[in-house]
C-alpha cells in the first residue's frame, strides 16, 4: 500500500521537495564557483565559515523562538542592542567577562519581556515583537548617540570573533559547539521535545497535561541568551558597533536561514543542524554573487527572494500534512 | 503503581473478531457481587448554571465488558464521561473505582485511577513519530536527562504488537492514515496500563475497513482484560461490539440493559422518549411545481449520490446523523464546496454555481449552521448585518442607501420579531435566537425562491425557536420552497412535509413527515438496510 502511495505523481513531487533542498544548495553553490573558480579556494570557504556565523547565530537564536511557538522580528536589533552595549562597557574599560555577562544578561532580559507580552498580556508575537524591535533600536541610537562604536583590537576579546584554531575561525567553532548543544536539547531531553511539541501542536500538548506558556516562555529566554551572546560575537568580530540600529538585514537572512532549514525534513519541521546548514549556505551565496560581479544592493533583493521561497516550502511542506498556517 | 488485570475473569476466546452478544460477567462464582463492579457512579447531578446537563446518573461498569453509552447529541454523555476522566468536577455523587470512592479533581487523578480516554479529534504532533507521541508529557529518560529512545520505543513497540498494528513505533504520525492515527492514540493510552478505557466516537472519521481494523483490536483489548466504555451514535456498531447498553437522555439515564436482551427498536425509543414538547405552527401551504432539482450530486467525501425534489411551498427535512453529508450536499448546492459529478435544475433550468454568489442571483438563501463564523459579522450593527447580501439592492452607485436600509429594517424587525433596542445595536450584543432571525432576515428582502436553513434552533430558545418555525411556515406560504436540515428530529417531523434522510452521503429514505414515527427515522439514519426496514415497517403498519 505504502509503494502505490509513492509511486503516484503528486508523492514524487513530494519526495523531490524532501531532498530538492539540498540538492538544489549543492547545485546553486557549484554553478557560482565553475563562474568564478576562486569561490571553492579554501580561503574563501573559511572566510565563508566566519562570514556566516553571527547570520546562523542570529538564526539559531529564531529557531529556538520558532520551535516553541513564537515568533521574534526584534532579533536583530537586539543583537545590535548588545553589541553596541558590548562595545560601549569596552570603550569603557570593562573586560570581557563583564561584557560577555552583560550582553547575555540583556538578551535574556529582553526574551523575558516578549515572553511577557505573549504570554501574559496576549499580544500577538508579531505585533509584540515590533514593538520591542523599536523600543530597542531607540535604546541603541540613544547609547550610541548615532555614531560607530570602534573599539581597540583586545587580545582575550578579539579571539572570539577574529582567532582561528590551526585554519578554522574560531567564530565558526563556537556556532558548531552551539549547534550541538541545542540539537542535544531539542532532540534528546524532555523538555526540548515538549517545547516542540507545545509549538507544533498546542492542543495536543495540553492534552497530555503540558503547560505550553512555560514552554514558550523558555524558548524566548534560550533565544535571548543566545542573541545577546551573538551580539557580544558581532561586537568581537566588527572591532566594535555600526551605528545601523535596525538589524533587519540580519532578522531576513537569520528567518531565511531558519526557514530553510526546516525544508530539510519531509513535513517542514525546524530543525537547529538545517539552521546551522541554511545559515552557511546564506552566507556562500552572498559571497559567490560578490564574487561573480553582483553588488551589494541587488543581494539583499535575492536574499528576499530566499526567504520567500523557503516559506513558501515550509507551507507547502505543512499543507501536505494537513496543517495550514506556519505562523 | 503498576496495574495487575484482574485474572479471575476468564472470557470465552470465541474465535478472532468475534464478540460473545451475551454478557461474559457471569463466570465469576466465589467472588462477591461487588467486585464484579469496575467502575460505579452513584447518583451523580451536574448543572452549568441553570441548565441541569446531569440529573441522578448511576452507572455500573463490569470488568471487561464493552460497555455502550447511547444518546442523542445533548442527553450528557459527554459530561459524564468528562466528569468520570476528572475534566469536569461533579455537583454531588461519587465515582467508585473497584468499590473504592475516587476523588476525580483532575485527568491526573482519573489516571492515577486507571482510566485513559481516547478523545474523539486526535491530538497528536504531526512531525513526531508514534513513540514520540506516545510518551509526550511522561517521557522516560535515562543518563543527565538523555531521552532513552530505545527503551521508550520497545515498550511502544510492544503494545503496537498486542493490538496487531501495521507500523511500527518510529512511524511520523504525518505518514499514517486516519485509521493508523487512531491505533497510535489506543496504543498511548495503552501505556498507561489502563484498567478502564473510553473511546469517544471512534468511528467518525474512519472508512468501513478501518473501522472493521478498530474492532479488531477492541476485540484483543477485551481478552487482555481492558474495559470499555464505547461511545457512538451508530447502533449497528453497538449490537456488534457491545456486552452492555446504557441509554441516557434528557440528563438521565434511562437504563442499562445487556445488549443480548435489547433490540434497536427498544433502544431507539428510549433514545428519543415519547412526548412532543413543544409546539410547531404548522400550516399547509399549496403546493407547485418542482423548483428544485438535484441529481446524483457527487462532491467531496461526504456527499455520494444525493438526489432529491423539492417543489414550491414545501418544506423538506433533512435527517441524519453528524456526518451523513447534509451541510456538505447543501454547500456544493450552494457553490462553496466543488460539485464532481451530478446535475442540478432550478425550476427546470440546468444550473451549476460556481460561488455563493451565483447561487444567490439563481434565487437560493442559505442561513448557515455556524452562525458565529458564517452568518453573522457581530461587530457590525444590525443594519449593516441585515444589507450584507442584498446590498446591490440597497446601493445606489455603490453607495448604501441608508435610508433604504431602515424602512427594510423596520419591515423584518416587525416580521420576525427581533427583540433589539434598534438599527445600530451591534449583533454581537443580540441574544442567540436574535442573532438567528438576524441571519434569516438578511434573505428576506432578496427575491429568493430557495431556502437552506441548516440547524437554525441549535442554541435558541423554545420561544425564538418558534418565532423560526413560523418563518419557514410563511415562506413556504409564499411559495418558496424550503430545505431544513436538523438533528431534531422531533422538529423535522413537526413542521415538514417530507423527511429525507441521510447516511453515508445519500439519501437513503424519503418519509411523508405526517406518517412518519421517530424510531424510522433514527434508524435509518444510523444505518439501517432495507430488509429490517420493510420488517419494521410492516410491524408497525
Amino acid at each position: 500500500m505504502l509503494d502505490k502511495k509513492r509511486l503516484r505523481p503528486a508523492k514524487v513531487g513530494t519526495l523531490l521537495l524532501g531532498k530538492g533542498t539540498g540538492v538544489g544548495m549543492v547545485i546553486i553553490l557549484c554553478l557560482l564557483g565553475l563562474r568564478a573558480p576562486l569561490f571553492f579556494d579554501i580561503t574563501n570557504i573559511m572566510t565563508i565559515l566566519k562570514q556566516g556565523s553571527v547570520l546562523t547565530m542570529i538564526a539559531l537564536g529564531l529557531t529556538a523562538v520558532l520551535i516553541g511557538g513564537g515568533f521574534d522580528m526584534g532579533a536583530g536589533a537586539l543583537v545590535q542592542l548588545t553589541c553596541n552595549l558590548t562595545a560601549g562597557l569596552l570603550i569603557a574599560g570593562a573586560g570581557t567577562a563583564a561584557a560577555l555577562t552583560s550582553g547575555i544578561t540583556v538578551g535574556i532580559g529582553v526574551g523575558a519581556v516578549n515572553a511577557f507580552l505573549v504570554i501574559v498580556m496576549k499580544i500577538p508575537t508579531f505585533v509584540a515583537t515590533l514593538g520591542t524591535m523599536f523600543i530597542m533600536q531607540g535604546i541603541t541610537s540613544w547609547y550610541n548617540g548615532g555614531k560607530a562604536l570602534t573599539i581597540n583590537s583586545i587580545p582575550g576579546f578579539a579571539v572570539l570573533g577574529q582567532g582561528r584554531i590551526a585554519i578554522i575561525p574560531v567564530i565558526f567553532l563556537i556556532v558548531i559547539v552551539v549547534c550541538i548543544l541545542m540539537n542535544y536539547f531539542f532532540k534528546h531531553t524532555k523538555t526540548g521535545l515538549r517545547m516542540y511539541a507545545s509549538g507544533e501542536n498546542p492542543a495536543a500538548a495540553r492534552l497530555r497535561g503540558l503547560n505550553t506558556r512555560r514552554y514558550l516562555l523558555l524558548s524566548y529566554v534560550i533565544s535571548g541568551l543566545i542573541l545577546g551572546f551573538t551580539g557580544v560575537l558581532q561586537c568581537s568580530y566588527n572591532y566594535g558597533a555600526s551605528a545601523i540600529t535596525s538589524g533587519m538585514d540580519f532578522l531576513i537572512q537569520a528567518l531565511s536561514a531558519a526557514y530553510l532549514g526546516s525544508t530539510f525534513s519531509k513535513t517542514g519541521e525546524l530543525s537547529v543542524i538545517g539552521t546551522v546548514i541554511s545559515g552557511m549556505f546564506i552566507a556562500a551565496l552572498s559571497n559567490g554573487l560578490i564574487i561573480n560581479g553582483i553588488s551589494n544592493q541587488q543581494i539583499s533583493g535575492v536574499l528576499g527572494i530566499i526567504l520567500i521561497l523557503s516559506i513558501l516550502l515550509t507551507v507547502i511542506k505543512k499543507r501536505e500534512i494537513g496543517q495550514v498556517t506556519i505562523f | 503503581m503498576p496495574y495487575r488485570r484482574v485474572i479471575e475473569v476468564t472470557f470465552e476466546a470465541a474465535g478472532a473478531g468475534s464478540f460473545p452478544a451475551v454478557s461474559i460477567c457471569g463466570k465469576v462464582g466465589e467472588i462477591m457481587a461487588d467486585s464484579r463492579i469496575l467502575l460505579e457512579c452513584r447518583e451523580i447531578y451536574k448543572s452549568f448554571d441553570k441548565n441541569k446537563v446531569l440529573q441522578d446518573i448511576n452507572l455500573k461498569i463490569k470488568r471487561g465488558e464493552v460497555h455502550a453509552l447511547l444518546g442523542q447529541n445533548g442527553a450528557g454523555k459527554s459530561t459524564l464521561v468528562k466528569i468520570i476522566t476528572g475534566v469536569y468536577s461533579m455537583d454531588s455523587g461519587q465515582i467508585l473505582v473497584d468499590g473504592q470512592p475516587v476523588k476525580m479533581n483532575s485527568p491526573k487523578d482519573s489516571e492515577r485511577a486507571g482510566i485513559s480516554i481516547i478523545h474523539q479529534d486526535q491530538q497528536l504532533v504531526p512531525f513526531f513519530d508514534v513513540t514520540r507521541n506516545a510518551f509526550l508529557g511522561s517521557e522516560m529518560t535515562g543518563k543527565c536527562g538523555k531521552l532513552d529512545f530505545k527503551k521508550m520505543r520497545s515498550l511502544v513497540q510492544e503494545k503496537l504488537k498486542l493490538i496487531d498494528s501495521d507500523f511500527t513505533a518510529d512511524r511520523q504520525i504525518s505518514t499514517l492514515s486516519v485509521g493508523q492515527r487512531e491505533q497510535a492514540a489506543i496504543v498511548t493510552a495503552l501505556l498507561q496500563n489502563p484498567k478502564l478505557l473510553i473511546l469517544d466516537e471512534p468511528t467518525a472519521s474512519l472508512s468501513n475497513r478501518e473501522i472493521e481494523k478498530l474492532f479488531e483490536v477492541i476485540g484483543k483489548l477485551k481478552e487482555e482484560g481492558v474495559t470499555i466504555i464505547y461511545i457512538s451514535h451508530h447502533l449497528d456498531e453497538i449490537f456488534r461490539i457491545t456486552d452492555s447498553i446504557t441509554v441516557l437522555r434528557d440528563s438521565r439515564v434511562q437504563g442499562t440493559f445487556p445488549t443480548g436482551q435489547t433490540d434497536h427498536k427498544e433502544v431507539v425509543s428510549l433514545m428519543i422518549g415519547k412526548e412532543l414538547k413543544e409546539f410547531y405552527p404548522k400550516e399547509e401551504a399549496v403546493k407547485g411545481d418542482v423548483v428544485l432539482e438535484v441529481d446524483d450530486l457527487y462532491s467531496g467525501e461526504l456527499v455520494r449520490g444525493v438526489s432529491f425534489r423539492l417543489h414550491s411551498g414545501e418544506i423538506l427535512g433533512l435527517a441524519g446523523l453528524v456526518g451523513a453529508g447534509r451541510t456538505e450536499t447543501m454547500l456544493a448546492m450552494y457553490g462553496v464546496e466543488k460539485v464532481k459529478s451530478g446535475s442540478m435544475k432550478i425550476e427546470g433550468q440546468p444550473f451549476a454555481a460556481n460561488s455563493p454568489l451565483q447561487a444567490c442571483k439563481e434565487g437560493i438563501a442559505f442561513i448557515p449552521e455556524d452562525r458565529r463564523n458564517e452568518g453573522i459579522v457581530a461587530q457590525m450593527d444590525i443594519g449593516e448585518n441585515l444589507s450584507l447580501s442584498s446590498t446591490r439592492l440597497w446601493a445606489k452607485r455603490g453607495l448604501i442607501d441608508r435610508r433604504r436600509e431602515s424602512t427594510f429594517f423596520e419591515d423584518i424587525r416587525k416580521t420576525l420579531n427581533i427583540v433589539c433596542t434598534g438599527k445600530k445595536q451591534l449583533v454581537g450584543e443580540l441574544s442567540g435566537g436574535n442573532q438567528q432571525k438576524v441571519v434569516i432576515g438578511r434573505w428576506m428582502v432578496g427575491d429568493f425562491k430557495i431556502f437552506v436553513f441548516d440547524q437554525p434552533t441549535t442554541g435558541v430558545d423554545i420561544g425564538a425557536k418558534t418565532e423560526i418555525y413560523k418563518q419557514m411556515v410563511s415562506l413556504a406560504k409564499q411559495g418558496c420552497g424550503i430545505i431544513f436540515i436538523s438533528s431534531e428530529n422531533e422538529e423535522l417531523m413537526g413542521i415538514c412535509d417530507r423527511i429525507a434522510v441521510m447516511a453515508k452521503g445519500r439519501i437513503v429514505k424519503e418519509f411523508d413527515a405526517a406518517q412518519v414515527k421517530e424510531q424510522d427515522i433514527l434508524y435509518w439514519a444510523a444505518g439501517g438496510d432495507e430488509d429490517n426496514g420493510g420488517k419494521e415497517a410492516k410491524c408497525v403498519g
